[in-house]
């Protein structure tokens, strides 16, 4: 089956009829194009010592949104450089003062991280709710419903809570078996604690994943409609997870007795005695390394088109539903070659690397549109500014599929 | 004149039309003639005010998009139609100016050649300024407070006390004190001790940011005279001299900094690919004290041929010892991954330190350049 084409989804309602259509999202930007936009906004951004970044990111953002369409209509970024330049100024600030701040006084170094953590379900509201409400799309705004509480449940109490229950079982676990020793089982905590909190990670991540997933796919709203995210179980996040795992397991075995097989030439601890010259040990390594890139680039791109392919088949809006098609495969040798071009070019393939990232996005992607999208109505929204949004861009604690 | 010749050649721009707050789409035209403006759609036509309309930038060939008040969106790929419309009704500069610089070849090329000539200065001249500046404003004993709050207990994890002999442990504080007035070194500042190297650090020599030097039993026993240990001594002398982990510190913060920065706007790229620059100008940066280093020490050292080879003979008897490396600027986990690296020819570009060919060569070329 041609991979490029949408099948209509008739699976949850049976009064689906003709009238029901694939549109496509197009993306139209060229990487020529975008690199004149990208080097003059580098440009006047150090001659304005940052300042004009906030109109850099302003046109690099309706450059991205005003070339990508859906029914040959594109969406509008319609952000004001002000709100950001402001926004911008303030994370600055902060940034400025944490990192002076964490480095003459140990209470400050603890605690300002902690303000951050503890606001951080906040920032991430504002963040999105300000990128979604500077978006339209026939001069329509999409939204978000601001739920604070379910911010905070999904990234803060919810993850939190998962990591204190296994410290908790475990101290506990440790106090019974040393017959009452307190100690011994904090120190038991303290010795593990890396290796838990990477285990719980993977463990807890599919989940919290899908939490935060339905929390931000639910809330957006475009005019007077609400999103609805269909996903309603976190067992498909989990097999996803389960099979890259199983990747990750096969692809080590096959490495092991690859280099096993091999014998002496791409032993590892041989490395360590060869000559500083030695043409054998520079391949090697230099086949050691790329081939850990590929694999790396690969899993990454294999997590990145499943989720995304679960996400976006997943969410509706009235009667349309949203369509993704992406496979791993191409997302993966665009991720790689984008890597090693930025890398040969020292960053100036960037425009060209978004550009390809934006199109493939893009044409994975489609809606099944009932009739032809004209019956939402505006809803005239609550001001917004961008301090959440610009915080959170600095301290990179945004949320993205 | 000309003006009435422009206002009365007709524009036409061609696109579609959404009613105020609806996502209906409709295919019309705005038309601008004899300062009348018009939007037609279907069978509506209105009469638009000039100051009813208000546009978006112009950005490569994107869309464009005309804000109609109480009328509603009108839509256009046509931009050249829409730059003359408001040529027509409320020029403005800024706006093409902006399209002009974005698409002109040799702006472009300018723009290029500046932003690569800045981002080499400020590799080369900026941050290194920078830092100077940063260190030499900040107060004489944070170096001190750093290392007595952070590194103190490290120490211990790395080393256990010497077992050298009591009579050696004195030659060699005499020979510290002897190199350090020598180069002229306030004796309060630095403090000298000798300790045993637990394994992860072996032969090594390090200076701490608040003026602590510590060499371990195990380098004692490589050096085959005290010309070498001099030559170790005043290299390290050199680095607390220089304030070199102090401005490490600080400079590292500058990068990161920097990093975020530029990550905000590339991140939907990959942001991992940014880690990588930004780590090797740290190294590059950490080889460039270490060359500062060892000049130090050859120029204490002074136009003795023997000390000066003994000097870069040393390095390479350090390189076959133990994998290991021969001092560091302050706590680096010195693993055997990494003297892997060091020790071919692509390693040197993600190494903390020049290597050991090179260093024997700058000793040997400093007697040839400075001597003969």
């Amino acid at each position: 089956m041609d991979s490029t084409s949408y099948e209509l989804s008739n699976t949850d309602t049976e009064d689906e009829s003709k009238k029901a259509h694939i549109e496509r999202f197009k993306f139209s930007g060229s990487g020529k194009e975008y690199f004149g936009i990208w080097i003059v906004n580098i440009l006047l951004t150090i001659v304005t010592l940052g300042i004009y970044s906030a109109w850099a990111k302003v046109r690099n953002q309706q450059y991205f949104y005003g070339n990508t369409s859906l029914q040959d209509s594109s969406f509008e970024y319609t952000a004001k450089p002000i709100q950001i330049l402001k926004s911008r100024i303030l994370a600055v600030v902060v940034f400025v003062f944490y990192n002076i701040a964490s480095q003459t006084s140990a209470i400050l170094a603890i605690g300002l991280p902690l303000l951050l953590l503890i606001a951080s379900p906040w920032i991430i509201m504002r963040s999105l709710a300000f990128n979604a409400h500077v978006s339209k799309y026939r001069g329509i705004s999409f939204g978000f419903h601001q739920s604070t509480w379910d911010a905070y449940q999904v990234f803060l109490i919810i993850p939190l809570g998962i990591f204190l229950t296994v410290f908790a079982a475990i101290g506990g676990a440790t106090y019974v078996s040393g017959s009452g020793n307190m100690g011994l089982g904090f120190m038991a905590i303290l010795f593990l604690l890396p290796l838990i909190i990477a285990l719980v990670y993977f463990l807890a991540y599919p989940f919290l994943l899908y939490i935060s997933c339905r929390y931000v796919y639910s809330n957006y709203t475009y005019g007077h409609s609400s999103f609805r995210f269909r996903v309603r179980s976190m067992k498909p996040f989990y097999i996803i997870y389960a099979k890259a795992g199983a990747l990750v397991l096969l692809s080590m075995l096959f490495a092991y007795l690859l280099f096993k097989g091999m014998g002496g030439a791409m032993d590892l601890a041989n490395i360590e005695y060869m000559e500083s010259d030695s043409p054998l040990a520079f391949v090697s390594i230099i086949v050691f390394y790329v081939g850990f890139g590929i694999f790396y680039g690969a899993i990454i791109a294999y997590l990145k088109a499943r989720t995304y392919n679960l996400v976006y088949q997943n969410i509706a809006l009235e009667n349309h539903k949203l369509r993704a098609k992406m496979r791993a495969t191409p997302l993966a040798y665009i991720i790689i070659t984008n890597t090693v071009f930025i890398a040969l070019t020292l960053g100036l393939f960037i425009p060209w690397a978004k550009v390809r990232l934006a199109k493939f996005y893009a044409d994975n992607t489609a809606m099944q549109v009932w009739g032809d999208l004209s019956e939402f109505i505006n809803k005239e929204s609550e001001y917004q500014n961008a301090m959440g949004e610009e915080l959170g861009e600095v301290f990179d604690v945004g949320f993205g599929v | 004149m000309s003006d009435l010749v422009s206002s009365s050649k007709q524009i036409l721009i061609e696109g579609f039309y959404s009613p105020q707050g609806s996502s209906e789409r409709k295919k019309a035209t705005i038309s601008h003639q004899h300062n009348q403006t018009f939007l037609l759609a279907d069978k509506d036509s209105f009469h638009l005010e000039s100051s009813q309309l208000s546009a978006s930038s112009r950005i490569g060939k994107s869309a464009r998009f005309v804000e109609i008040s109480d009328v509603g969106l009108f839509e256009t790929r046509d931009n050249d139609g829409v730059d003359a419309l408001l040529r027509q009704i409320h020029p403005s500069a800024l706006s093409s100016l902006l399209h002009g610089l974005e698409s002109n070849l040799s702006w472009i090329a300018a723009a290029l050649v500046f932003t690569v000539l800045f981002t080499w200065g400020m590799v080369k001249y900026g941050i290194p300024a920078i830092t100077e500046t940063i260190v030499s404003s900040l107060p004489a004993n944070t170096g001190l407070v750093l290392e007595e709050t952070l590194l103190d207990e490290l120490k211990d994890s790395l080393f256990s006390d010497s077992e050298l002999d009591e009579q050696r442990i004195k030659e060699l504080n005499d020979l510290f004190l002897e190199v350090a007035s020598n180069m002229n070194v306030n004796q309060d500042s630095v403090t000298f001790s000798i300790k045993r190297g637990r394994s992860s650090i072996g032969a090594n020599a390090l200076a701490f940011p608040g003026g602590t030097i510590i060499m371990t039993d195990q380098l004692i026993e490589l050096t085959k005279s005290d010309d070498q240990i001099a030559g170790v001594m005043a290299h390290e002398i050199a680095h607390i001299n220089e304030q070199h982990s102090l401005k490490q510190l600080v400079r590292s913060s500058i990068i990161s900094f920097a990093a975020a920065m530029i990550i905000g706007d590339v991140s939907s790229t990959s942001a991992t690919i940014l880690a990588a620059p930004s780590l090797l100008l740290e190294l590059n940066y950490s080889r460039q004290f270490e060359i500062e280093a060892d000049r130090a020490a050859a120029e204490y050292l002074g136009c003795n041929k023997a000390a000066l080879d003994s000097m870069g003979e040393f390095f390479l008897v350090m390189e076959k010892d133990s994998e290991r490396y021969v001092e560091q600027t302050y706590i680096e986990e010195s693993s055997p991954e990494q003297s892997e690296k060091e020790k071919s020819t692509v390693g040197d570009f993600l190494s903390t330190h020049p290597s050991s060919h090179n260093r024997e060569e700058f000793f040997s070329a400093f007697y040839k350049n400075n001597c003969e």
